[in-house]
């Protein structure tokens, strides 16, 4: 996985924001190469994360599938039939929408990488080097250090530490993260 | 009622002023274009330069 981001999709509503979304969904935007991970890899992730049968309770807040062309649409289809297989339900009691991707419109600066504001010192760091929403959104780096910073996950700290020097971070923000990560490590 | 008008004048010119703040305050927002905009630090910039697809989900 390269980036993640978040932000507003699937709606007409032009110029969408957090306060004035309209006819969008909240959603998440990733990045992956697709020679290490594939769409259907993804797809799989993203149907044993959530309950497909559970009811939307909004546009806003909706289990979603939005595709960029016929391929993913396709396999997003087989995806969820087969996710109604594993889990036992008839395809017609999935209430995941797959809907048209449309335009994706990157959300606010303040949702973006939302875990790191936990972590002022990293997260003021990365706002020096990226000032405004997309740049900070499109950080590798900063999508890393969100997910292993985060909570939630299932983290890999060897990894963690072994990737740390490639952050370009501060020199003294580097060593308390090592120091922290390494007490993590079994 | 000299007193009320000059009260609802007052509250919404605030309301307008308030307004009018927010919108100019408000954060522009960007559609996806396909571009990596992050290539600052090193690590950003090898990967910008990477093959990659996108894929898209909404998590209730």
């Amino acid at each position: 996985m390269l980036r993640t981001r978040v932000g507003y999709c699937g709606g007409d509503k032009t110029n969408p924001t957090y306060y004035s979304m309209g006819d969008h969904t909240e959603a998440i935007s990733i990045d992956y190469d697709p020679a290490v991970l594939s769409y259907d890899d993804l797809l799989k992730h993203f149907c044993e994360g959530h309950r497909c049968n559970e009811v939307n309770s909004s546009i806003q807040y909706m289990n979603a599938v939005f595709y960029r062309d016929d391929a993913q649409k396709k396999l997003a289809e087989a995806s969820l039939a087969k996710e109604a297989t594993r889990r036992g339900i008839h395809r017609d009691e999935v209430e995941t929408k797959i809907v048209p991707m449309k335009q994706f419109t990157y959300a606010e600066g303040y949702h973006q990488k939302y875990y790191l504001t936990r972590f002022r010192d990293v997260r003021a760091f990365l706002n020096e080097s990226y000032s405004d929403a997309k740049s900070l959104a499109d950080s590798t780096v900063a999508t890393r250090l969100n997910a292993f910073l985060g909570s939630g996950m299932n983290r890999d700290w060897k990894q963690f530490l072994e990737e740390l020097p490639k952050y370009d971070l501060p020199d003294e923000m580097e060593t308390v993260l090592t120091k922290a990560a390494k007490t993590k490590v079994k | 009622m000299m007193k009320l008008k000059t009260i609802a004048g007052l509250t919404s010119a605030f309301l307008l002023a308030m307004f009018g703040i927010h919108s100019l305050m408000a954060e522009k927002l960007v559609p996806e274009d396909g571009q990596i905009a992050a290539k600052t630090l090193t690590l950003d910039q090898e990967v910008s330069k990477s093959k990659y697809e996108t894929a898209t989900f909404g998590m209730g």
